[in-house]
């Protein structure tokens, strides 16, 4: 049977399946494709699931078409200040950066943080130095900063709210669970705004006990609801199934607050949940 | 309900005299915040009063008497909820800010956003009104000396003397915030659980709670959220909550500190399992 499972996600929010071209749309499902193959060969071979998170997290960095990496959107001074997060359900352990401009593979950033620091957070130019200090790809501005032709097309139909946020949750042959999301957060956004991407418990969540998560959405809101811990919190003291969970949090801590966004979710027994109230999400 | 840090402030290796100081300190915002509540102000802002008062004073690790980094320098974080509404606002990596906890305030209820980091904050903060310093405000002997002993060491030194508070007001509502200088000699950035909502800070409509101690691992525990959601999902008290999370999640998980909180009934918790908590209520 499946011992192992994978689930990514590439941004809730009004990517509007009707407003893309069959061209973009199908670029997006095939890099969603490749992404999940690469996750899946790691794990297939006996990979820790903490690798397959970063893998698949790395190459959704590495294109312009999500907000993440190369892709992330510009603040209010034009430029990219990216956030992410890595957690692992054995030992809870995690790494989680936020306003980073050089490195380009933030959630590798976050994991150096976790497996070679004795913290867990590390923000602005600090965590830059540590990454390029820990030997990490580096990049400018104008790398990060490429702009496709269709988030033009996306911007005018959003009004400047764009999401794209990354995830990935994934459970491994010995039953560890690791959850993982990176951002450049939300266009325009004050610099030095910090959304839920880089915040365990908030954007991220893993426990071997219960559940891996990973969310997209208004960042203000999964911070408030301390969403993803919510999640977790309901499937463990009221033994709710992981779907039913994810649609409760969605609903009461999301939507309730006038929230928008995405959930990936997968407990310890393999079952997976994704659960989104906006118009598309790529998954 | 306010605190003034746990950790490794051992009551036995204080003369009289000065902790009788760190009492008077205590006192003093436990006024503040009462003097609040007396004149029917709200449970914000007697939290909000009670650690500016902490801040103010330069025996806590918070604004005035906060800890250096590694590179000499104070940097402060500061996070406040509001149960009522669930609103929240933090602040992290700020070093020209003279009171954090207003500025997190003032993200709360003065941007669209609920956390900023480093420069955006400080340029938010100046705007909306918040006192500005030259960062040299923050300067105590005593911490400077710590600072140079740990440089000495080039070591690390637990985190100590995070401030913060929580209350309940005659409406009904409750209130939570911390503040903090951080870890003496921290590197990169580093941010603990001070101005993560869920970890340190956390309000809803049943309790309030602000956590202090090793910071990475209420991170890693979601202590704030995780006592919020056993006493919600499990129907115990507070109380119970409080001590599942302190005394047998954290130390299983390695993590030393406690928490204040109080519930909606006014029941006040006060559990820690580290040495000497300066800490004290008023009903």
């Amino acid at each position: 049977g499946d011992v192992y499972k994978r689930q990514i996600h590439g941004g809730a929010g009004p990517i509007v399946r009707a407003l893309m071209t069959k061209e973009i749309e199908d670029m997006y499902n095939n890099k969603l494709k490749e992404v999940l193959e690469r996750g899946y060969n790691i794990l297939a071979k006996g990979g820790p699931s903490l690798d397959a998170v970063e893998a698949c997290i790395n190459l959704m960095e590495d294109t312009s078409l999500f907000d993440a990496g190369k892709g992330a959107v510009i603040n209010s001074k034009g430029e990219p200040e990216m956030d992410a997060s890595i957690m692992e359900g054995k030992m809870r352990k995690a790494g989680c950066v936020a306003g980073v401009k050089k490195i380009r593979h933030p959630i590798s950033l976050a994991k150096k943080v976790m497996e070679n620091t004795r913290h867990v957070m590390l923000f602005g130019e600090g965590a830059d130095n540590f990454g390029v200090e820990s030997g990490l790809a580096t990049a400018t501005k104008e790398y990060f900063v490429e702009e496709p032709r269709y988030w033009e097309l996306l911007e005018k139909s959003n009004k400047g709210k764009l999401l794209g946020t990354v995830g990935a949750v994934a459970i491994d042959i010995n039953g560890n669970i690791s959850a993982g999301t990176s951002t450049g957060g939300t266009l325009n956004k004050m610099q030095g705004r910090v959304g839920d991407s880089p915040i365990i418990g908030a954007g991220t969540y893993a426990d071997n006990n219960t559940c891996g998560i990973s969310c997209t959405g208004l960042g203000e809101i999964f911070i408030r609801g301390v969403v993803a811990h919510t999640i977790s919190a309901l499937y463990e003291y009221k033994k709710m199934p992981i779907e039913d969970a994810a649609k409760t949090v969605l609903k009461e801590k999301v939507e309730s607050l006038g929230g928008e966004g995405g959930i990936i979710a997968l407990d310890k027994d393999g079952n997976i949940a994704i659960v989104y109230n906006t118009k598309g999400m790529f998954r | 309900v306010i605190h003034g840090g746990a950790g490794t402030m051992a009551k036995a290796s204080l003369t009289p005299e000065k902790e009788k100081e760190y009492k008077a300190g205590l006192s003093i915002a436990l006024i503040a915040g009462f003097e609040k509540l007396k004149e029917g102000k709200s449970a914000l802002d007697a939290v909000e009063a009670s650690i500016k008062a902490l801040e103010d004073c330069p025996l806590f690790n918070a604004g005035k008497g906060a800890v250096f980094n590694a590179e000499g320098k104070n940097e402060l974080d500061a996070s406040i909820m509001d149960g009522s509404t669930q609103k929240a606002g933090s602040v992290a990596c700020v070093t020209t800010i003279k009171n954090p906890i207003l500025a997190a305030r003032a993200v709360m209820e003065k941007s669209e956003h609920v956390m900023m980091i480093s420069t955006g904050a400080e340029q938010f903060s100046q705007k909306v009104g918040i006192e500005q310093v030259d960062p040299s405000y923050f300067y105590t002997e005593q911490r400077y000396k710590s600072y140079l002993e740990a440089k000495e060491e080039q070591q690390k030194k637990k985190p100590l003397g995070t401030v913060g508070a929580v209350a309940l007001d005659k409406y009904g509502n409750i209130a939570a915030g911390t503040s903090t200088g951080g870890m003496t000699y921290k590197k990169y950035g580093r941010v603990g659980d001070s101005p993560i909502i869920g970890a340190g800070t956390y309000a809803n409509k049943l309790c309030g709670v602000s956590a202090t101690g090793d910071g990475e691992y209420f991170i890693r525990a979601v202590v704030a959220h995780d006592i919020a959601a056993r006493m919600e999902y499990k129907n115990i008290s507070l109380e119970e909550a409080a001590k599942e999370v302190v005394l047998k999640k954290l130390i299983d998980l390695g993590g030393e500190g406690g928490i204040i909180g109080v519930d909606k009934l006014g029941n006040v918790s006060q559990v820690f399992n580290s040495e000497g908590m300066y800490r004290g209520y008023i009903k």
